[in-house]
């Protein structure tokens, strides 16, 4: 299991920015206004959140590649890995723009 | 080289073995494996008859659905047409999307899952072969009662996402409705039934060797789509059942007099709705992914690439389902987000679409009708992916909403995406189901007829979308300047509706009785189920080296075949495969199989029996039906924790292997875990509606139980699950009384699980809580059925533990069922804690 997670880590760690900042700011919708300075703020708060570990994620998994591991199958894990973190770290930084520019 | 389970690598050379093999291997597994006599094609359960019924199943529906649709297109050709009165055009729109999306789209995508993978993977069969058979008689009485409802003018009317308040008691009086709620939500049991089968095969009934690195790139999208149904479609089970429990119980889920709210609805729904637009789409990129490097003559250009691609796109496609919901009035910013992430699920597809395009230019595209069909189909699919990004933008959307332009777009995503795919895969993978290939002639007349047919029907929608023609209206007045294109739209359809028969005809041809049956690997591909089978699937398993292995290795096929690999005999007598690591595909035991039986067919026929006779309100006759369901499972059941025939036995070349495995290692441990993830999912969901309905009205919410009865509940669950981990324990110790003690704490266990959920249930009637007062009582309301229907089958669980005790069949040596029980009453316990914690505490006195 945990080699499946660190596989897809980047990709989970989307879907847990997705959940979050749409959890934001539905609570910002109940309290204030979605699209309140504070509610976007702490939506952008989070999103910085989810880049700093989506960048750990794709620094390590570049540095494994590097390394090397003695175990069949392992180059295709990190690359997977690498990718998706890539990936993540575009779609996260792609969905907080709504929160920067507050529509 | 590090292994994942200790299993030694290196004993992966002693294949192909050496020599003659002994005789009667080959017979021993034609008898075990033997074909269906008489009326025994009712109870067979191996891929090779499932997967094809499953594919027939859901062509028919296919032709079904088309039909209905050649019935809407001519009540459109002309305006103030009176072809079709309104209240029948209402509901052959209804049954044509219906039937479209949940009886053809993801069944046919399953199906072809059943039919290949086995051979695919290198393995006998899937894991659980009567699971599979169940899914399709499920699906296939469901399915054909669904449909059937239109003779009788029963059918559904609400449009196939059958929003409320359209679909409410008040506005749609009849039992129509119901047929749709219970008739999708039974279908959708059956869908999650073939996930199951098929994420445990993929993980573990692949051959040696097949690390996922080497896991064929269809494969990979089958189980990514199986996952992806695992967490999608609970949405619609919940959805479909509170509406059901609304209708017939007045409970306020989407009544906003009482609290509710009808975009509770449409979040539900769309949940479901939009993944599985990808859930269709995966499995037949996947299919694409395979034929294009086939057809081309070069391996797929970024496999990789591909395979990231597709785990991306199914992750984003959970964040993109508000985008329906564009006009609801939703927060401008969450609009935004789901805009965001509707866009950016557009490059993990052009990731695809990029790599089928360099596998192309890479190759030489040798042109033949499957070819013509993923071609064709690719191109579709981008014309339909570039109007989806136009209607992400919320602006767009607000003016394309509910026009033709929508019906359009999703038209060239699913038969770009789906359709086209599925006829490429029906013509590529023919020669191998059915030993004889599909016409060429015919093939290239069906694939232009098709072509253009689609693009004369969809594409004017477009432009008369965008003149205003709101979508679902039985008629047009003249003179606005849409006649000329819906008349044009109704001969694209027929032309479409005259490729496919053709095709069917084609394939009447080819299922002829009679005739040579040789056909062999015509279009030269690469994987594993080109290799010659029998119903046994492959005739010894190989050891997998390669992504291409038939490429790579031209002497495998002769070596398979010749039982020189893995399993080249029955090792038990029995029918049987290997289970291997998830990962690195290392052999860990041997599954024994079980055998066609009645059972599963009986149980499939009480369940749709049951659903059915709720449909039409007949309570008792449905409880009948019900419970003879569960008794047949519970029959069927009794195989699975079988003696064992011997610990270890050669899989061959004289590596050992044990036949009987528990706990995390075993197959039905996965089984277990994945039905779990889908009661999780169900539970989650349950929870987001108690949320947002709370949200919509906080200050009506009234007090919860006192603080001591949430307390005594959660210290009841704890007891609960420790009574039924001290069973497990108690069976561990082998002792003479172990089974007395043992059944003895999981009857108590189940027995207390009852009587705290009983109590939670009381506790909230003394607070004074109906569930069809308000919002916050159908809610709670409905965390304690889902509660309470888990407890029930707990309870059930306990009584099977009870049986087995008495027939002998509990032992130190077998602990697999009650370690399964334990599993689910843990699990149970545990979602009783958290449904106590939320209600209680959320959001308080």
């Amino acid at each position: 299991m945990a080699r499946w997670a660190w596989m897809l880590g980047g990709l989970i760690v989307w879907a847990i920015h997705f959940l979050g900042v749409y959890i934001i700011a539905s609570l910002g919708d109940v309290v204030d206004r979605a699209d309140a300075l504070a509610w976007r703020m702490a939506g952008l708060a989070f999103s910085g959140l989810c880049v700093a570990v989506v960048a750990i994620l794709l620094f390590l998994s570049l540095r494994r590649l590097r390394q090397g591991e003695d175990e069949p199958n392992w180059r295709f894990r990190e690359q997977l890995a690498a990718l998706g973190a890539f990936v993540s770290l575009v779609s996260i930084v792609w969905q907080a723009l709504p929160t920067v520019i507050g529509y | 080289m590090k292994s994942e389970t200790g299993f030694d690598p290196a004993l992966y050379d002693r294949f192909p073995t050496k020599g003659e093999r002994p005789e009667g291997e080959l017979e021993e597994l034609e008898r075990i494996w033997c074909r269906p006599k008489g009326w025994g094609w009712v109870t067979a359960i191996n891929n090779n008859f499932i997967g094809v019924y499953f594919v027939g199943a859901a062509m028919l529906f296919f032709c079904l659905a088309g039909i209905l649709a050649l019935l809407i297109r001519t009540q459109l050709a002309v305006p103030m047409n009176g072809f079709l009165p309104q209240e029948t055009y209402n509901q052959i729109f209804t049954v044509h999307g219906t039937m479209m999306m949940f009886l053809f789209a993801v069944p046919a995508v399953e199906a072809l899952g059943v039919v290949l993978l086995p051979q695919m993977l290198g393995a006998r069969d899937l894991p659980f072969p009567r699971l599979g058979a169940y899914a399709f008689w499920a699906y296939l009485v469901g399915g054909l009662a669904f449909f059937s409802s239109l003779f009788f003018g029963l059918a559904p009317n609400g449009g196939w996402f059958m929003y409320p308040p359209l679909t409410s008691m008040t506005y749609s009086p009849g039992i129509n409705a119901d047929f749709w709620l219970l008739g999708i939500g039974f279908i959708e049991i059956s869908a999650i039934a073939g996930a199951i089968e098929i994420i445990v095969g993929v993980l573990r009934n692949r051959a040696p060797g097949m690390t996922l690195d080497k896991l064929p790139v269809f494969a990979w999208a089958m189980l990514i789509f199986a996952v992806m149904i695992i967490i999608a479609f609970p949405s619609v089970i919940l959805a479909t059942t509170l509406m059901e429990l609304e209708r017939v119980f007045g409970w306020p889920f989407f009544d906003a007099l009482k609290g509710g709210d009808p975009l509770l609805w449409q979040h539900l729904f769309w949940f479901f709705g939009h993944p599985e637009v990808y859930i269709i789409f995966l499995p037949a990129a996947g299919a694409t992914s395979t034929i294009i490097a086939v057809v081309a003559g070069a391996k797929l250009v970024g496999h990789r690439m591909v395979v990231l691609a597709m785990l991306a796109t199914g992750f984003i496609s959970f964040g993109v389902w508000s985008h329906h919901m564009f006009t609801t009035g939703m927060p401008t910013i969450s609009t935004s987000f789901f805009s965001a992430a509707s866009m950016a699920v557009s490059i993990p597809a052009g990731v695809q679409v990029f790599a089928w395009i360099a596998t192309l230019a890479a190759g030489r595209l040798k042109v033949s009708t499957p070819a013509l069909f993923a071609v064709g189909g690719l191109t579709i699919f981008v014309m339909g992916g570039l109007t989806g990004v136009m209607v992400a933008m919320v602006p767009f959307d607000w003016q394309a909403h509910d026009s033709y332009f929508i019906v359009a777009h999703l038209h060239y995503v699913l038969i770009g995406g789906m359709v086209f795919p599925f006829f490429a895969a029906l013509y590529y993978w023919m020669p191998m189901s059915s030993a004889r290939p599909l016409s060429e002639r015919w093939g290239r007349w069906v694939f232009w007829l098709m072509f253009w047919g689609m693009h004369i029907t969809f594409l004017p929608m477009h432009l008369v979308g965008l003149m205003g023609m709101p979508r679902r209206v039985y008629t047009y007045l003249p003179d606005r300047g849409w006649d000329v294109i819906n008349l044009v739209t109704t001969v694209g359809a027929f032309l479409f509706g005259l490729a496919v028969l053709l095709w069917i005809i084609d394939m009447a041809r080819n299922f002829r009785p009679f005739g040579d049956r040789e056909a062999g690997n015509v279009f030269g591909g690469p994987g594993l189920e080109w290799i010659p089978t029998g119903l046994y699937s492959v005739r010894s398993i190989p050891v997998v080296k390669s992504l291409y292995p038939l490429w790579d290795d031209p002497q495998l096929s002769k070596d398979v075949v010749a039982g020189r690999y893995f399993l080249p005999n029955s090792a038990t007598g029995e029918r049987e495969t290997l289970v291997v690591s998830a990962l690195n595909a290392e052999p860990q035991y041997l599954q024994r199989m079980p055998v066609p039986g009645v059972w599963h067919v009986l149980a499939a026929v009480l369940t749709a029996a049951a659903f059915l006779l709720l449909t039409v309100q007949a309570y008792w006759p449905a409880l009948v039906g019900a419970v003879g369901a569960v008794l047949c499972m519970m029959r069927w059941c009794w195989d699975l924790d079988r003696p064992r025939v011997a610990d270890m036995v050669d899989i061959g070349a004289g590596i050992m292997a044990p036949t009987y495995v528990s706990g995390p290692r075993s197959h039905g441990w996965w089984a277990m875990v994945i039905t779990l993830v889908v009661a999780g999912m169900i539970l989650l969901l349950n929870a987001f509606s108690y949320v947002f309905l709370w949200s919509r009205d906080p200050g009506a919410w009234g007090s919860p139980p006192p603080m001591m009865a949430t307390a005594l509940l959660v210290a009841g669950y704890v007891g609960a699950a420790g009574l039924g981990w001290l069973s497990c324990k108690a069976l561990a110790l082998d002792r003479a009384r172990s089974p007395v003690i043992a059944t003895g704490l999981m009857v108590l266990a189940t027995g207390l699980l009852c009587v705290v959920t009983y109590s939670d249930i009381q506790a909230w009637l003394g607070a004074g809580l109906r569930p069809s007062t308000n919002a916050q009582g159908a809610t709670v309301a409905s965390l304690l059925v889902w509660q309470g229907s888990l407890t029930g089958i707990t309870g059930l669980m306990g009584v099977y533990a009870l049986l087995r005790l008495v027939f002998g069949h509990v032992e130190a040596r077998r602990p697999s069922t009650f370690q399964l029980i334990a599993l689910f009453l843990g699990y149970t316990a545990g979602q009783g804690v958290f449904g106590v914690l939320l209600t209680h505490l959320f959001p308080g006195s």
